[in-house]
């Protein structure tokens, strides 16, 4: 088995502040600075106690299940980073929380990998820093939080061309800033004031941010590039994709650069991490999934918030959601961190 | 359509009839032909999207767009094409495929005949049209 969404958390400020330049880090200690909370999702702390585990790597690999070959860390605290303001301080914090990570985490455990925390303001900051980590064999993914420019836009130009060029996954997950702070993406109809209706919007994010890719042509201009969808459930994927195909078969001459159904490529480098965010793989849910090609679909833990008894028994015998896909997607990494080819 | 078979011929009218780009349709026992002139000659077709069996013929004829790089554009006037009204599908007139393989459908063509200045469309014998 390969979880590939296991959120991860540094305990204290403290415990990263020498991460930081000395002045910035200076900057931090002076003022109201807080690590953000282990959920990135508005109104939601009732998981504080189990999160408090999540900050040991000793307690996380202890409560690792034996059958785990890997599991994807992600540092889940860069995600409402996608909110600040301070675009220069998030892009700092993706890079102090990747050394804490690469350099307390990874050594702790042979099973631990990483997806690079990155910051979505800045894409060429965001780039470099995930090359910084490109020669790490552990560090198979980069991950960030989206914003207020879909995926196709050349704000995201440079940090797209890089993963692709370094044929690193890029993950995207939900900062909890969605709908409500300057610079995050928009929900549709207008601003949620509950936290219940930021999460039942969230699928909108996400089918948003993929048909940016798909129809602005990122598949095509950055060949290499893999995108892995954690946070946002799947189920609503299937109708979606149908849609995907439809407008671009009514509209193929103003999207010329896409010469087959966009379903087709999405197969090919799109991934759903089949997380706590979905609902229970019911009947119902199943006649779902169906209809999303089996090899975009990858288990994640989504630990601490899961995972649950049921949804792992429900999955038992899907090798290839269990472990073969995250195998294939995250190949390059994983293959050099077991000294493959 | 093997050589020696007799085809049906459909009076469409006459070569000075017809406007570059404008299709004129002929009715037939069952539906209608459109015909229309481009710049690389007259072409016929079914009066029926393969997709949705709309009334493709009050689509509009045009050139297509070549498969390019994100938004560049390469249009290619010398493939005419038509273009459903109902969901814009697109269908190469030289053959009745789709554009970019949309679909495997096809648009039924047919081919046209000048004779005199006198357009024919060449329908298939035993065909109910």
């Amino acid at each position: 088995m390969i979880d590939a969404e296991l959120h991860v958390y540094a305990g204290s400020r403290e415990e990263i502040l020498d991460r930081f330049e000395p002045s910035l880090a200076a900057r931090i200690r002076d003022t109201a600075f807080r690590l953000p909370p282990a959920s990135p999702h508005p109104g939601v702390d009732v998981f504080a106690g189990e999160v408090a585990a999540a900050t040991d790597p000793a307690e996380v690999a202890e409560r690792l299940p034996e059958e785990v070959e890997w599991a994807l860390l992600v540092p889940a605290q860069i995600f409402p980073a996608a909110g600040w303001l301070d675009h220069g301080l998030a892009a700092a914090f993706a890079a102090a929380l990747n050394d804490h990570f690469a350099q307390t985490w990874l050594p702790a455990d042979p099973r631990f990998r990483l997806a690079a925390a990155l910051s979505p303001h800045d894409a060429p900051a965001a780039a470099a820093e995930l090359r910084r980590w490109a020669g790490d064999p552990r560090v198979v993914a980069g991950c960030f939080a989206p914003t207020g420019a879909g995926l196709g836009h050349p704000h995201y130009a440079p940090l797209l061309a890089e993963a692709s060029r370094l044929e690193l996954p890029l993950m995207m997950h939900p900062s909890g800033a969605e709908g409500i702070a300057l610079g995050a993406p928009l929900l549709g109809g207008g601003t949620p004031r509950t936290p219940q209706e930021t999460f039942t919007l969230l699928p909108q994010v996400a089918a948003a941010n993929l048909a940016s890719a798909v129809y602005d042509g990122a598949f095509e201009t950055h060949p290499g590039l893999t995108l892995v969808l954690a946070g946002f459930g799947v189920e609503w994927a299937g109708p979606w994709l149908w849609k995907l195909d439809q407008e671009w078969r009514g509209l193929r001459a103003d999207v010329p650069w896409l010469t087959r159904p966009p379903s087709e490529t999405l197969a090919e480098r799109v991934r759903f991490v089949l997380d706590e965010s979905c609902p229970p793989l019911d009947a119902a849910t199943r006649a779902l999934l169906e209809l999303v090609p089996d090899g975009m679909l990858l288990y994640g833990s989504d630990a601490p918030f899961g995972p649950g008894e049921e949804r792992l028994a429900a999955l038992a015998g899907h090798e290839s959601i269990l472990a073969g896909n995250a195998a294939a997607t995250f190949a390059a990494g994983a293959a050099a961190a077991t000294g493959g080819a | 359509v093997s050589a020696g078979v007799q085809l049906e011929r459909l009076a469409a009218g006459r070569v000075e009839d017809y406007a570059a780009g404008e299709l004129r349709l002929w009715p037939t026992r069952t539906g209608s032909i459109g015909v229309v002139r481009t710049a690389q000659g007259f072409y016929a077709l079914r009066n029926r999207c393969p997709h949705q069996a709309g009334p493709i013929c009050a689509g509009k004829v045009t050139g297509t767009m070549l498969p390019s790089r994100p938004h560049e554009y390469r249009y290619d006037a010398s493939t005419p094409v038509i273009r459903c009204p109902l969901h814009r599908w697109e269908f190469r007139l030289s053959d009745g495929r789709s554009t970019s393989a949309i679909t495997r459908k096809r648009l039924v063509t047919y081919g046209v005949e000048i004779e005199d200045g006198a357009v024919y469309v060449l329908l298939r014998p035993g065909v109910s049209e």
